[in-house]
């Protein structure tokens, strides 16, 4: 896939989650250089701000299962700067051209998982996450490491009614 | 437990320290009934006001992330790092480090 290819990916993957926020009533924005955020999210009434980097994976179909695989750089993984970072890592299924799921983790706790539990790879300063879910059960295992709570965890921005 | 590591992340407004997940678990292991906080954020001017007063503040830092007493923090020796760069920022078995890099930053 082309270099080119990937920044149209990656833009739609960033769409997608952010329209994700905006149905859920929360305000949201990019910034206008791509530094490492990806979208602000912005809660209008008090201005409780996150920070979401997205991250698009291409869905490999197997029988009972699918995968995808995402790469985070190490530099930003380990920083702890407030507010919190959040990953978004959006499942694209080309070969049925639909969005399948997202994993919603917390970079804090996601740089607990790498350094505690060993979850991933790392290579080049990236840390590589090989990410699997069953189509049946719906689990997700990364790294031998069951990871079902994050599947589609939005659960930090509740529905607000305008 | 040898020792404490504690992760900063430097800010255009201030600091955001929270344990090292090693230390966290070590910690966590060691005192399981604890309410430790996962992370702190102190704005330089909270910092520099603390400082004038009561000293450094990096002790209350860790006894606030830890939830421990400082009887018990004072036998366990502790540092700040960059876990980024790598850089130590306070080493409470070296405490000269963190006027140098105080300065720098």
């Amino acid at each position: 896939m082309s270099k080119k290819n990937n920044l149209y990916i990656g833009k739609a993957g960033q769409n997608v989650v952010m329209s994700e926020f905006l149905i859920r009533g929360y305000n949201a924005g990019i910034p206008e250089v791509d530094v490492g955020d990806d979208i602000f999210v912005v809660r209008d009434s008090d201005g409780d701000l996150q920070r979401i980097q997205v991250k698009t994976g291409k869905v490999v179909t197997k029988r009972n299962f699918f995968t995808a695989q995402f790469r985070i750089p190490l530099d930003q993984l380990r920083q702890p700067i407030e507010p919190q970072l959040i990953y978004a890592l959006a499942f694209r299924d080309f070969a049925n051209n639909n969005w399948q799921c997202f994993i919603i983790i917390e970079r804090s706790r996601l740089n607990e998982l790498n350094l505690i539990n060993n979850i991933g790879t790392i290579s080049n300063n990236h840390l590589q996450l090989y990410v699997r879910i069953n189509r049946l059960n719906s689990t997700v295992i990364c790294s031998g490491l069951d990871i079902t709570e994050y599947l589609n965890n939005f659960s930090k921005w509740p529905q607000i009614n305008h | 437990m040898e020792k404490i590591l504690v992760d900063v992340g430097i800010q255009s407004s201030g600091r955001t320290f929270r344990l090292n997940p090693k230390s966290k678990q070590e910690l966590a292991n060691e005192f399981p009934h604890r309410n430790p906080i996962s992370s702190i954020f102190v704005s330089d001017e909270t910092k520099h006001d603390f400082e004038n007063i009561h000293g450094s503040i990096y002790e209350s830092i860790l006894q606030i992330l830890t939830d421990l007493p400082e009887s018990k923090l004072k036998k366990i020796p502790f540092a700040i790092i960059d876990p980024v760069t790598h850089t130590e920022l306070f080493n409470s078995e070296k405490p000269s480090v963190k006027k140098k890099q105080l300065i720098h930053r």
